[in-house]
């Protein structure tokens, strides 16, 4: 059942834009995520592909055919809510027969097919439980089974996680992504975190106030950032202005007042342009040497011990802040070199508002 | 000291509160089964024959009936009426629809006299009154906001989203009506519909007004025994009164059972 789905979608609510154009492909078997802060539109753009909300323009071809006149139900998509959604009045074998009830498949062809799903999703043996019966995992992963049934052309999750524990959402991710492989799905996922996103895409598509703003595989949106706002959601915690020294193929140098920045170049700078170099405080490390390219110099104002290594805020000489996570301690109050590895740095044009 | 005199005076209240119901329903039940009484502390004698006078000379068998038709009428079509009605007011917003639930309630706020009589008017041009369709229609006019009025707080508890989960798995408009909505909006239909039915056994204006030969309801034709001209031996209209006060109680003991009056909250403004 592979599928590509292209679309194209406006979405106005009165005079707020909530949708601008957001265009995209999926192909068959994709696994796509929505990232964005909460309020960008992740949400409205799922129930517009749903058929749950009428967009306000554009389109939506499955396979090339277009389906944004279809009425939810002929769409034959999977559904999963973040708050689950489950009938709490049906038993937990009705609700994952529901799909296929409303189909008019007999009675005698549902229980198998039920037991098949809940065995997929590891609750064999909990049909004629009811929802309200279960801890929030079981009735996520009867969600799950239950979008699963009716054997969707394209599964939408909107958020599927995010009223779990944490443990739990570790757990079901892997599930979310063994399913998604083991029966070739075609799969949009909503999330505001950014872990959830690397860990589960093939693609990632970075929305803003209804606009995409980076897409492509994780490990390009998380190495590769292309806006201070991508940056930021990826974790590139410590920003510092520069200017743009010189720009050759992708290795760009800028220059603050008292220091010289080499690093990445993911998009075009000319010389003499307003920039920021960014880096992650996972990135940053005690220099070998108390000078040098990319080090910078500062006072040690606060530790925390983080398990596995130490959080350190230091402040600079021109009385920035940088984040940095260190293997070793360090004493507050002491005189610290630390090196942004060039590999590591992204030097971006400097926007508007944009943190 | 004070509170203590506080608490005498409340119990005292209660108890004589009590006293006056008891003596008076008790003198009804007492005196429908007494053969004669006169200045006596209790009836010489007993019998049930007034039982049977009452529903012979009163009609009581087409009164019932008449009763009942329009009992179960009133609530049906309330019922079929207002829950799509509910369903609509509490899925869509729109302006004005404050002001307008407002104007829609009107009816249940307002003494019934001061619309039934023009009611009562247009409906008699109209050929409807003195009829049971009449006095049917008459009775819908604050039973329909009522069903309404009670309703909507159920439907509005019901989650969109298990509206939206069923239609992307495949249910139509309709299916997601019959098998999402109704059955969760069963508590609110079942304390609709009881109180709906208590009402309209109960409701005495409107019917009154619309009601003629062949049309009254138990309550009306108890108002008629005992004021209507002719002598009626007043232990047989107390037989009435007591069938009469057995139906409401009954279906109100029925409608307590059912019926949460907690959940009965109404909310004009909402969304958070
Ligand atoms: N029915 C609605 N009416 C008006 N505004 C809405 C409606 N639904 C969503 N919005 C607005 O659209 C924006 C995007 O919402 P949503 O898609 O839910 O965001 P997300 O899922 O990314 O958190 C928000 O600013 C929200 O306030
Ligand atoms: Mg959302």
């Amino acid at each position: 059942m592979v599928t590509s789905l292209a679309f194209r979608l406006t979405k106005r609510f009165g005079a707020k834009i909530v949708l601008d154009d957001l265009a995209l492909e999926v192909r068959g078997r994709e696994f796509v995520t929505f990232l964005g802060p909460s309020g960008c539109g992740k949400s409205t753009a799922l129930n517009l592909l749903a058929g749950l909300l009428p967009p306000t323009a554009g389109e939506i071809r499955l396979d090339g055919v277009r389906i944004d006149g279809l009425p939810p139900e002929r769409r034959g998509f999977g559904m999963v809510f973040q708050n689950y959604a489950l009938f709490p009045h049906l038993t937990v074998g009705a609700n994952v027969a529901f799909g296929l009830a409303v189909r008019g498949l007999a009675k005698a062809e549902l229980a198998p097919r039920v037991r098949r799903m809940l065995e997929l999703v590891r609750l064999a043996g909990l049909e004629d439980r009811y929802p309200g019966q279960l801890s929030g995992g079981q009735q996520q992963r009867v969600a799950i089974a239950r979008a699963l049934a009716v054997e969707p052309r394209l599964l939408l999750l909107d958020e599927p996680l995010s009223n779990l524990d944490a443990k739990l959402r570790l757990e079901m991710r892997g599930e979310i992504k063994r399913l998604h492989a083991e029966l070739g799905l075609t799969s949009i996922y909503v999330t505001h975190d950014q872990t959830e996103a690397l860990s589960l895409s093939d693609r990632i598509v970075v929305l803003r106030d209804g606009r995409v703003v980076q897409a492509g595989p994780p490990a390009e949106i998380h190495d590769r950032p292309r806006t201070l706002f991508v940056a930021d959601f990826m974790g590139y915690r410590n920003a510092f202005p520069v200017t743009v020294s010189s720009a050759e193929g992708d290795t760009v140098v800028g220059h603050a007042r008292d220091v010289t920045l080499r690093g990445l170049g993911v998009v075009a700078l000319a010389p003499g342009t307003a920039a920021v170099a960014v880096v992650r405080p996972e990135d940053v490390e005690v220099a070998p040497e108390p000078a040098g390219a990319n080090v910078v110099r500062g006072t040690v104002r606060f530790t925390e011990y983080l398990g596995r290594e130490h959080g350190v805020e230091v402040v600079l000489g021109t009385g920035q802040t940088l984040m940095a996570r260190l293997p070793r301690p360090v004493t507050v109050g002491s005189a610290l070199a630390l090196r942004l590895p060039p590999e590591r740095v992204v030097i971006l044009p400097a926007e508007d508002g944009a943190r | 000291m004070r509170g203590r005199l506080w608490r005498l005076a409340v119990w005292l209240f209660v108890v004589g509160f009590v006293l006056n119901l008891v003596g008076i329903v008790g003198h009804v039940v007492v005196s429908s089964f007494a053969r004669r009484w006169f200045a006596t502390p209790v009836p010489s004698a007993f019998t049930t024959e007034w039982y049977a006078y009452a529903w012979r000379e009163f009609q009581l068998d087409q009164v019932l009936m008449v009763t009942l038709t329009v009992a179960g009428t009133v609530t049906a079509a309330a019922l079929l009426l207002g829950f799509p009605a509910a369903y609509l007011l509490a899925r869509h917003e729109f302006r004005g629809k404050g002001p307008l639930l407002l104007l829609f309630f009107l009816p249940l706020l307002v003494p019934q006299m001061t619309y039934g009589i023009p009611l009562a008017t247009t409906l008699y041009r109209y050929r409807i009154g003195g009829t049971v369709a009449g006095v049917i229609a008459a009775n819908l006019v604050p039973m329909l906001p009522l069903a309404i009025f009670v309703l909507l707080p159920f439907v509005e508890q019901i989650s969109v989203n298990l509206e939206w989960a069923a239609r992307v798995h495949g249910a139509t408009r309709l299916q997601v009506f019959r098998r999402v909505i109704v059955p969760l909006a069963l508590p609110g239909l079942l304390t609709a519909g009881l109180l709906v039915l208590v009402n309209t056994v109960a409701n005495f204006e409107l019917t009154f007004l619309l009601s003629g030969a062949g049309s009254q309801t138990l309550v009306v034709a108890l108002y008629y025994a005992v004021f209507a001209a002719g002598m009626r031996p007043i232990y047989s209209v107390d037989a009435m009164a007591v069938i009469y006060m057995t139906i409401v109680l009954a279906m109100l003991v029925l409608a307590l059972r059912f019926v949460r009056p907690t959940q009965m909250v109404f909310r004009l403004d909402r969304r958070d």
